[in-house]
């Protein structure tokens, strides 16, 4: 029995370390995916703040169009909400604290009467929305490791269409934004209408409000400032999902490397625990055959 | 002459940043010409060839598959767009394309161009026949619709690509 004991041990100790490996494996991976995926927001600041910046000035230049295309709606029969997750698991509490905000979130807007329609990106998502029976009208997969920006092009066209159809008041996104490498954070946005990024800058620095009132010269606009913006809003829509999903997936191997590092560390204890146990229990099986041997010694001696 | 600062950005990297001489491009007003001392400006590009006259004379064919474009006149605003040696105006203009798709017409690979609008037009003709055999109830319609749409406008690149090359070397 003891023998055998120790032998089913060695066997498990074995096994976690193969998972060790495979953890640390997936660990160095991730930290080299997180390298990457920061280069690739990095790349993507220019051409959105750029983008921020023009839209900000033809909102300026024609303030009624962009009361139509900016702020938010007054009555919202029916929003459109965009999911954000991974392909993948294995990475914490990644997709499944997008999940959860985004059910409280389609719960709060159906308790508020409002028809909700639903698109998601990564495969954890659709599987997810399909098996607690929420229509999932369309699911993009394969990119959320490394998001092209055809890929943003894809999803930004199929959540404008029903917008600019008419078909939806609103378009909600919850995804996880990139704070910082140490911090990520599950962030719902309004995506269509545009939220004007002035608006936001502003109330985050208050110094820069006053200057920013003041209209720096005369700018000319072609086409006019009004049909700019109109043409202006899908892109900025555009860049927008982009910017989310380079981010979600910064954010998914930020949350993938964590979990495994976690992964590994538990695997060597667990190691070294096991070891323990299976050390007691070979001492243990020494000891009982020397007290055997020492007791057949003794009955012998007896005769 | 004196030099204004062009970049041209993609949200994927940025295609070009240098000093030029003059910007031509095509906004849906017609075309426009900027060069040192334009006034600020915001416009939109259409598809189509932006040309940019470096200062060496030379001339760059950007292809801009839709974009933007900011003019921004002042001091020292095109001052990092300069590289060490250029003659750095005091006041500067800062051209700024923003396009979601370009690129340089000298990086495009004609063969390549010609094999990806072979096979576009493939596609297209696929999700046509495949949209038009469906009928208005039919749960996949939407994707197909959705796949066909996005077949064409990669058709249209294609084509554009392929535009761009020919009249380069014309």
């Amino acid at each position: 029995m003891a023998g055998g004991q120790e032998r089913e041990l060695r066997r498990r100790i074995k096994s976690v370390e193969s998972t060790k490996k495979i953890t640390k494996a997936m660990e160095l991976i991730a930290a080299s995916q997180i390298a990457k995926a920061k280069g690739r927001i990095e790349s993507n600041k220019p051409y959105h703040g750029g983008m921020r910046r023009i839209i900000v000035k033809a909102a300026q230049g024609d303030s009624r169009a962009a009361a139509r295309l900016l702020g938010k709606p007054e009555k919202v029969e029916t929003a459109l909400v965009v999911v954000v997750v991974g392909d993948r698991g294995l990475s914490g509490a990644y997709n499944s604290s997008v999940l959860r905000a985004s059910e409280r979130l389609i719960a709060d807007l159906k308790q508020a009467g409002t028809a909700v329609r639903l698109i998601v990106v990564g495969k954890k998502g659709a599987t997810y929305f399909r098996f607690r029976g929420q229509d999932v009208e369309l699911a993009f997969e394969g990119f959320s490791d490394k998001p092209e920006f055809a890929d943003a092009l894809g999803v930004a066209s199929a959540a404008a269409q029903p917008f600019v159809a008419g078909e939806v008041d609103q378009v909600l996104m919850v995804s996880t934004r990139f704070l910082s490498s140490a911090t990520q954070a599950v962030d719902t946005v309004q995506l269509l209408p545009l939220v004007d990024p002035s608006a936001s800058e502003a109330e985050s620095d208050e110094d820069a409000k006053p200057e920013a009132k003041v209209l720096t010269g005369y700018t000319e606009f072609e086409p006019e400032a009004g049909k700019l913006l109109a043409e202006l809003a899908p892109k900025a829509l555009e860049s927008e999902l982009f910017t989310a999903l380079l981010e979600a997936s910064a954010s998914f191997h930020t949350a993938q490397q964590r979990a495994m590092a976690a992964a590994t560390e538990n695997a060597s204890e667990l190691a070294v625990t096991l070891t323990r146990v299976m050390n007691r229990a070979r001492q243990d099986s020494i000891t009982t055959e020397i007290m055997e041997i020492v007791g057949g010694a003794e009955a012998l001696r007896q005769d | 002459m004196a030099l204004i600062g062009v970049e041209v950005v993609t949200p994927e990297k940025n295609l070009f940043t240098g000093a030029a001489v003059s910007v031509v491009t095509k906004t849906s007003d017609g075309d426009l010409t900027v060069m040192a001392e334009h006034a600020e400006l915001i416009g939109d590009i259409v598809p189509g060839i932006t040309k940019v006259e470096l200062a060496s004379g030379e001339i760059m064919d950007v292809v801009v598959h839709g974009g933007f474009l900011q003019v921004h006149t002042g001091e020292g605003v095109a001052d990092d767009l300069f590289k060490d040696g250029e003659d750095v105006p005091a006041r500067s203009t800062r051209v700024t394309m923003l396009a979601g798709v370009a690129e340089l017409t000298s990086d495009i690979d004609l063969a390549q161009v010609e094999v990806e609008i072979a096979e576009f037009e493939v596609a297209v003709d696929k999700f046509v026949a495949l949209v038009s055999g469906k009928g208005a109830d039919d749960p996949d319609l939407k994707e197909s619709q959705f796949e066909l749409e996005q077949a064409r406008v990669a058709l249209d690149r294609a084509r554009l690509r392929k535009l761009a090359v020919s009249a380069k070397s014309a």
